[in-house]
């Protein structure tokens, strides 16, 4: 390590790196460091790994204060290290910690901080690809922001052939799961519903074990998609037919205290045909963010390990925090 | 990322006027003078566009063509390189490899390794340019610090801008405007040819340094006026030149840079001269450049790789 | 990790469906036919109560978002005293009866209680408020009692040698013997009267005298007398608005 940044402790560890807590001695903040891993003798032939490339290339160009910042890069020889802003957990925990509950209202900010992040980042033509509850960082302001760029990719260009295997299996789009080799910005979108009705449940919705056992596990909840609701669903690369166990016993069913404009939101994100899903601007149009309970404040997200937050103000009448009101441009 | 040119770092960090970056490469300017070092900016263009796309002999390199972008992208890292550094820091042609290597991950695409564009290199320049060229077997160690070294100097900023795109939506608002106007004369004529042209333009803005002043839209009109002005047509663009909003004086500028370029272009003897311009290229220093963080205000160099030519 | 989903089986709702709420939930009751009644404790009343398809249970209360969330590691009540919002709680438990509030939270410390239903063998009501209460037992005590004096008055009956009696519809067997009854007191009338007769007499006569004192002779002749009689008949008449009846038969005599 550099001698700008003291290591703390080692964080975590994912698929390509590993994330130790640090001090910035330059200006006494704490700092998460990702030590992008070496992989094989192939790969560390190969240089600078992609992912932490395509990390680098992204996060210098975009400035969001729902989505990770880039401090610093350093590192030497293939050992290159990414010096982020420090979160103090992630959706992951949160979603785990069953001493938590989740209101309504946090779970309106959550989704809103979502969205948010998310929208910015497709007006700026990028593709997340890889959206899931640990790739939700939550620091102790109750700011949620997006992170893991390593699969993120610019989109738009015509005729570029993309892969298929991305996204974590549980949050894939079916159309993912079809083999499509052209996609948009809606398998961010399903994944978001994913994750929606992960708060809501406090479990993967959609747990598939194999790549036809998630679709079966998607047509259990939503039921099949026919010709009319999805016409191109036919022409995909990995098209088959398939048939759902049993009956769909309907999303008001399933979310049973969800309140109706959150089931309208997911029923719009959850849209079989990628064209007529819904994008992250008219998601944020929805009644759901105009109608009670508003969003709570972002300091009033729960965090694992913490007393719940004093209420200090005045409640409105069902209960819920006074006017968090999203004003659009 | 065609909509937020504004905020990205290139915009916000590699963006100069003329004199500021003759100031940046004053440790160069005590090797050439700044006609000779015009001359450099169109050979290393050509240089490295030929590296990319020839392929070496070795079964690994099949289908080495590169995209024009990645070429693009890896002469801006290039010439965004030597406003910070000296040729004395590090050698130019393990700069333009990695500067390919680096630019083929960033844009998406296969690449071949570092050291394969040196091979390249070392059967392009003795063919084309007369100047020897000898690889060390240096170790893969060395090379891949390169490429770290290169990301550090360019400060992480990964994402190029190129006038492309501007170009494109610009020769289509100038063909609409052509087909719809009441103008006497007949509709636009022979697009395909014009769009050729502006492209072959576009490229050849490579070989001076416009892309480090001037933003891509400007590039755009400038080379779409260039290129029509090259196959005289020039008067069409009138029209449409009034409707256009664009900051007038700075167009004019990059065309005169342009201009320049062309006229430098067509008197430089690329065989003959380049290799008196490389004999003068300044050795690397023998210690290893070591890494510690060089911020974009320091124009100080450092000691440089221990590559040796 | 599996998804937990909600284990009791849709029935139909008892009462009116639920867009037509304006009808007074007072009337209506819920129950769970797959749950037998007896095994209903203080442990699992609230979950009987917490039931999609009982009427008086809001599904986006804190109950139903505990139970959508799976939170099983710590016990219902100390989850909603964290939370804020409808929330509904086992009040008071004396099998087979329970009671259940429903609640606002608005803090750790501190609810507001909206209203109490309670589960008797299975079925569950809403506990009405004071006021309903008193009107009806009010009216629960008064209808009888009113509909029984209208119903009552229809049986009275007038007879001047018995005075008032009543006279409820026979059953036939119990007929014949209540006309004999009858004979038996037709016969018995050959005596000069009866004593309603003559108690109602001497009070009527006594009446008279204390409205004219026999110092007041009358001296008059009969021409007079006919003109003083309808004067002293009439003040009787309306001083005795009681014995309206005998007084006009008085007059007529």
């Amino acid at each position: 390590m550099s001698k700008r940044y003291e290591t703390v402790k080692h964080l975590g560890e994912g698929q390509f790196a590993n994330v130790y807590l640090a001090k910035d001695l330059e200006s006494g903040e704490m700092v998460a460091i990702k030590k992008i891993k070496l992989g094989s003798r192939e790969e560390a032939k190969d240089g600078i790994n992609r992912t932490a490339i395509r990390e680098i290339k992204l996060l210098k160009e975009i400035h969001h204060e729902n989505i990770i910042t880039l401090r610093d890069v350093i590192g030497h020889r293939t050992s290159i290290q990414l010096v982020f802003d420090f979160m103090d957990t992630d959706l992951e925990h949160v979603v785990k910690d069953h001493s938590i509950i989740l209101s309504p209202a946090h779970i309106k900010n959550i989704t809103m901080q979502m969205l948010l992040g998310l929208e910015f980042l497709h007006a700026h033509w990028i593709l997340h690809r890889d959206l899931k509850p640990n790739n939700l960082l939550l620091n102790n302001m109750g700011r949620v922001k997006l992170t893991d760029f390593g699969l993120a990719r610019f989109f738009g260009s015509p005729n570029r052939n993309y892969t298929h295997q991305v996204v974590t299996r549980w949050y894939r789009a079916p159309e993912l799961l079809y083999g499509a080799r052209s996609y948009g910005v809606g398998i961010d979108i399903w994944s978001v519903g994913c994750i929606i009705a992960e708060l809501l449940l406090r479990a993967p919705i959609f747990p598939g074990e194999s790549d036809i056992d998630q679709l079966v596990k998607i047509y259990n909840v939503l039921g099949c998609p026919t010709e009319e609701s999805w016409p191109t669903m036919k022409t995909l690369n990995s098209y088959v037919s398939i048939k759902p166990d049993s009956e769909t016993p309907g999303l008001n069913f399933i979310f049973s205290a969800a309140p109706q404009d959150l089931i309208d939101l997911l029923i719009g994100m959850w849209t079989f045909d990628p064209v007529k899903r819904l994008t992250c601007t008219q998601s944020l149009q929805m009644d759901y963010f105009k109608s009670q309970p508003y969003c709570c404040l972002d300091e009033e997200l729960p965090l694992p390990n913490q007393k719940p937050p004093k209420r200090t103000r005045r409640l409105e009448e069902d209960g819920s925090h006074p006017a968090r009101r999203l004003i659009f441009e | 990322m065609a909509m937020n040119f504004w905020k990205s770092s290139h915009a916000q960090q590699w963006m100069f006027d003329k004199t500021e970056i003759w100031k940046q490469r004053a440790e160069d300017m005590k090797t050439y003078s700044e006609d000779e070092y015009n001359r450099l900016n169109i050979f290393w263009a050509n240089f490295i566009t030929a590296v990319a796309t020839e392929c070496a002999h070795s079964q690994a390199n099949v289908g080495c063509k590169l995209r024009q972008q990645v070429i693009a992208t890896a002469i801006v890292y290039f010439k965004r390189f030597y406003l910070r550094q000296s040729f004395r820091d590090m050698c130019p042609f393990l700069v333009a490899s990695t500067a390919l290597f680096l630019a083929c991950k960033v844009e998406e695409h296969t690449t071949l390794s570092v050291s394969s564009f040196l091979k390249n290199t070392a059967l392009v320049l003795p063919k084309r340019w007369g100047v020897t060229f000898e690889t060390t077997s240096a170790k893969n160690g060395v090379l891949y610090d390169s490429e770290f070294i290169l990301v550090e100097i360019l400060d992480c900023c990964l994402v190029v801008y190129h006038p492309q795109r501007p170009m494109v939506e610009l020769l289509d608002d100038f063909r609409l405007y052509t087909n719809s106007s009441a103008s006497p004369t007949s509709p636009l004529k022979d697009f395909e040819s014009i769009e050729a042209q502006c492209q072959k333009v576009i490229n050849d803005t490579l070989r001076c340094d416009v892309g480090l002043i001037y933003a891509p839209h400007i590039i755009a009109i400038s080379s779409i006026l260039v290129a029509m002005d090259l196959m005289g047509r020039g008067e069409e663009l009138e029209g449409w030149m009034v409707e256009v909003d664009v900051d007038m004086e700075k167009v004019a500028d990059c065309t005169d840079q342009i201009y320049k370029m062309y006229t430098l272009w067509r008197s430089f003897d690329e065989k003959e001269e380049v290799k008196k311009l490389m004999a003068k290229l300044p050795k690397p220093n023998q210690q290893q450049m070591t890494q510690q963080q060089q911020h974009h205000h320091h124009h100080q160099q450092q000691s440089s790789s221990g590559y040796h030519m | 990790m599996c998804i937990i989903w909600i284990s009791d089986i849709m029935m139909p709702r008892m009462g009116p469906p639920t867009t037509a709420r304006q009808e007074n939930p007072l009337y209506l009751s819920f129950r769970n036919p797959q749950w037998p009644a007896n095994q209903i404790y203080k442990e699992n009343a609230l979950e009987y109560f917490c039931n999609q398809a009982n009427t008086f249970y809001e599904m986006n209360s804190c109950n139903q978002q505990i139970i959508m969330q799976g939170i099983k590691n710590r016990t219902v009540e100390e989850c909603l005293r964290n939370m804020q919002g409808i929330q509904y709680v086992l009040w008071y438990s004396q099998p087979p009866l329970f009671i259940i509030c429903k609640q606002r939270r608005n803090s750790p410390t501190n609810v507001s209680p909206i209203s109490y239903y309670y589960i008797i063998s299975g079925n569950v009501h809403q506990a009405p408020d004071m006021y309903s209460l008193i009107q009806s037992r009010l009216l629960g005590a008064l209808e009888p009692l009113r509909n029984a004096f209208g119903e009552v008055t229809n049986y009275s009956r007038y007879n001047t040698a018995k005075g008032y009696y009543w006279e409820f519809k026979n059953k036939p067997n119990v007929k014949k013997r209540d006309e004999d009854k009858k004979d038996d007191e037709e016969e018995k009338l050959e005596e000069r009267s009866t004593n309603f007769q003559k108690t109602r007499t001497m009070m009527l006569v006594n009446q008279l005298f204390s409205e004219m004192p026999a110092d007041e002779a009358l001296e008059k002749e009969e021409v007079e007398e006919e003109d003083k009689k309808p004067e002293e008949v009439a003040q009787p008449a309306a001083e005795e608005p009681k014995f309206a009846e005998p007084a006009a038969r008085a007059q007529t005599k």
